[in-house]
C-alpha cells in the first residue's frame, strides 16, 4: 500500500498547503480535497461524489481560530483512496471518513495549537536577525513542516490499512486524549497573557473582567462583545475629550494673557470645575 | 460642561477644530492619489497577506510569524536600518489572529502608524500593540460570520448541488469561486482602506495631541476584548466528581462554575500574565502547560 500512501500524503499536504499559504482559498474543504484527490487517484468524478457527500456532513464544521470540531482533510482523502483503489463501497468509506475526521481532528489540533509552539523561538530568531529572508524562512519553513505533519494521518491511515483505522479510535487511551486536549485547551491562556501584557494598566483592567464576564455568562458573541466596548470607549472617549479641551481652554487663555484673578494653575483648574 | 461650551473651546484652539475636521473627511478607495511608494508598499501587503496562515505557530502566538511576513513590505519602506526593523519585527512577533479574509485591515493601519513611528521619535509604539490587539476580535467576529458562516456555506451548497450526482468538476469550481473571489476583493479593499484610516485619522488625532487618549481608549478595548477571547479560547473541564453515598456523584466543575463560571481559565491566565511580568520565558510557560495538561489529563482530572 506504499504507492497509494504516498498519493493520499500528497493529496492531503496539497489541501493543506495551499488551504493555509495562499489566503485559505477553502481547499481543505471536502468539495476542494474531492477535486485534489480524485485528480491524483485518477477518478475525478469518484473523488468529486465522494467530496460533495462529505461536504454536506461537514458543512457545519469550521476551523475558526486553530478550534476545529472535526478535520475532514484527512477522512476524504481516505474514503476517496479506498473506493478508487480498494473498490471499498462508497457508503462504508464516507463513514469510515467522517470517523477518521474526528480522530484526525485530534492529531490536528495537537500539532496546530500544541506542537508548533516549538516553532516559536525561530520567530524570535528571525525577529533579532531584521532580515526579510531570515523571516520568510522561518514562516515558510514551518508551513512545509506544518502541513506536512498534518498530512501524515491521510498517510498512515492508508498505509495501514483501512480495519485498523477503524480501530484506531478505540485504541488510543481516554485518559491521553483528555490530557492533550486539556493541554490545547489551557495553552491559549499563554498567548492571551502575552496581549495582557502589552496592554495591562492597573485604571483600565477591570474591562477584562467585563469581558470576560459577558462572554462567560452573557454568552454574547464576540461582535456584540465589541460594541459593548464602542460604548465603553465612546462614553470614557468624551469625558477624556471634555477634559482634555478643559486643559487646552486654561492654557491657551494662560497665553494669552487672559488669566482672570487666579494666578496658580490649581486656581484655574478649580474655577473651571465650578463653571 | 455644555455643548456651547465646547464649541467656544474649538474656536479658541485650532489645532483641535483642525483635528476633528480632518477626521471626518471622506475616505477614498483608489489609489491613484497615491503616490508609487504607497501603491508599491499596499500591493507587496495584499501579496504578503495570502500567506499569513501559512504556519500557525501554536495556541500562544498564533499567526506571529505570518503577520511579521504580511508587514514586512512596511517595515523595509520606514525603517532603512537594521535595528529599526529589528525593533518593527518584535513588536510584531506576539499573537496574532484574525480572519484571513479581513485582516488586511489590521494590517493597512498597523503600516500607517508605522510610518507615523518612523517620522516621529517620540511616538508611542504602544499604541499600535493596543489598535492591533483591539481589532482582532470585532475583526475575527465579523470576519468568521461572514466568511467561513455565510459565504462559504453559500458556496458549498451551490457547489454540492451541481456535483453530487453527476460528480462534474464544475461543482467544486464554482465552490472555490463563488468563495474567493469575493474574498480577493474584500482582501485588496480593506488593505486600502486600513491605510487610508490609519494616515488621515492617526496623522490628525496625533497631531491634535489627542495620540494620549486614543492610546487609552484602545487599550481599554482591546482589554474588554481579550477578556472575551481568553473566555472563548482557554478552555478547561474538570471530569473529577466526589461519589456520594446515595444518588448521582457531585461534579467538581459544577462547583466551581457556581463559584465563577471559567474561574480556572481566568485565573490561569492571570497567573501566566504573573509569571511573564516576572520575566519567565514565555517557552518555559508553553512546556510547563503541556506538562499540566497531560498530567491532568493521566491523572483522570480532566
Amino acid at each position: 500500500m506504499l504507492g497509494p500512501a504516498l498519493m493520499a500524503f500528497f493529496a492531503g499536504f496539497i489541501c493543506y498547503f495551499v488551504q493555509w499559504t495562499f489566503g485559505q482559498p477553502m481547499l481543505d474543504q471536502p468539495l476542494g480535497v474531492g477535486l485534489v484527490a480524485g485528480l491524483l487517484f485518477g477518478d475525478v468524478t469518484t473523488g468529486i461524489i465522494i467530496g460533495a457527500a462529505l461536504q454536506a456532513i461537514f458543512i457545519g464544521s469550521v476551523n475558526v481560530g486553530g478550534a476545529t470540531s472535526a478535520e475532514p482533510v484527512s477522512g476524504t482523502v481516505m474514503a476517496i483512496c479506498f473506493v478508487t483503489q480498494m473498490n471499498m463501497d462508497q457508503g462504508i468509506a464516507i463513514t469510515l471518513g467522517v470517523a477518521v475526521a474526528v480522530f484526525a481532528n485530534l492529531i490536528y489540533s495537537l500539532i496546530f495549537n500544541v506542537l508548533m509552539s516549538f516553532w516559536a523561538p525561530l520567530i524570535d530568531w528571525a525577529a533579532e536577525s531584521g532580515e526579510r529572508s531570515k523571516v520568510a524562512l522561518v514562516h515558510f519553513g514551518g508551513a512545509v513542516v506544518m502541513n506536512a505533519a498534518f498530512a501524515v494521518p491521510s498517510f498512515l491511515g492508508v498505509y495501514v490499512g483501512a480495519e485498523p483505522v477503524a480501530n484506531l479510535v478505540n485504541v488510543i487511551p481516554a485518559a491521553v486524549t483528555n490530557g492533550f486536549n486539556a493541554a490545547a485547551g489551557l495553552l491559549p491562556a499563554v498567548g492571551m497573557a502575552l496581549l495582557l501584557r502589552m496592554l495591562w494598566d492597573n485604571k483600565t483592567a477591570i474591562f477584562f473582567l467585563l469581558g470576560f464576564v459577558l462572554f462567560t455568562y452573557l454568552n454574547m458573541p464576540m461582535i456584540a462583545v465589541a460594541a459593548v466596548g464602542a460604548v465603553v470607549v465612546v462614553v470614557t472617549g468624551l469625558r477624556d475629550m471634555q477634559e482634555f479641551d478643559i486643559k487646552n481652554q486654561i492654557r491657551t487663555l494662560r497665553e494669552q494673557g487672559i488669566s482672570g484673578g487666579a494666578t496658580s494653575p490649581a486656581e484655574l483648574e478649580e474655577e473651571d470645575f465650578f463653571a | 460642561m455644555s455643548t456651547q461650551e465646547t464649541s467656544t473651546t474649538q474656536t479658541i484652539s485650532p489645532e483641535s477644530g483642525g483635528s476633528q475636521s480632518g477626521a471626518s473627511q471622506k475616505i477614498s478607495l483608489s489609489t491613484k492619489d497615491l503616490s508609487h511608494e504607497d501603491r508599491k508598499m499596499l500591493h507587496g501587503i495584499f501579496w504578503h497577506s495570502f500567506n499569513v496562515f501559512a504556519m500557525y505557530c501554536g495556541g500562544a502566538r498564533a499567526g506571529a510569524s505570518g503577520f511579521m511576513w504580511s508587514i514586512w513590505p512596511a517595515i523595509e519602506r520606514f525603517y532603512p536600518t537594521k535595528e529599526g526593523r529589528c525593533d518593527a519585527l518584535k513588536r510584531h512577533s506576539t499573537w496574532y489572529n484574525i480572519t484571513s479574509n479581513v485582516g488586511t485591515f489590521c494590517m493597512g493601519l498597523v503600516a500607517a502608524m508605522e510610518k507615523e513611528n518612523s517620522e516621529k521619535p517620540d511616538f508611542d509604539t504602544h499604541s499600535i500593540d493596543s489598535v492591533k490587539a483591539s481589532l482582532m476580535g470585532p475583526m475575527s467576529g465579523i470576519g468568521d460570520a461572514i466568511f467561513w458562516g455565510v459565504l462559504r456555506v453559500i458556496a458549498a451548497s451551490v457547489g454540492m448541488a451541481l456535483c453530487a450526482d453527476n460528480g462534474t468538476v464544475l461543482g467544486p469550481i464554482a465552490f472555490l469561486l463563488i468563495y474567493n473571489v469575493p474574498s480577493w476583493i474584500c482582501r485588496w479593499v480593506l488593505t486600502v482602506l486600513g491605510y487610508r484610516v490609519g494616515s488621515s485619522f492617526i496623522t490628525k488625532l496625533y497631531e491634535g495631541g489627542l495620540m494620549g487618549i486614543l492610546t487609552k481608549l484602545a487599550g481599554t478595548l482591546g482589554l474588554l476584548m481579550i477578556g472575551a477571547m481568553t473566555a472563548s479560547f482557554v478552555k478547561f473541564n474538570m471530569i473529577l466528581s466526589i461519589p456520594l453515598p446515595q444518588g448521582d456523584p457531585v461534579m467538581i466543575q459544577t462547583y466551581l462554575d457556581t463559584i465563577f463560571k471559567g474561574l480556572v481559565p481566568i485565573l490561569y491566565t492571570l497567573g501566566c500574565l504573573k509569571l511573564l511580568r516576572k520575566n519567565v520565558s514565555v517557552n518555559w510557560l508553553i512546556i510547563g502547560t503541556m506538562i499540566i495538561g497531560l498530567g491532568l489529563g493521566l491523572l483522570g482530572i480532566v
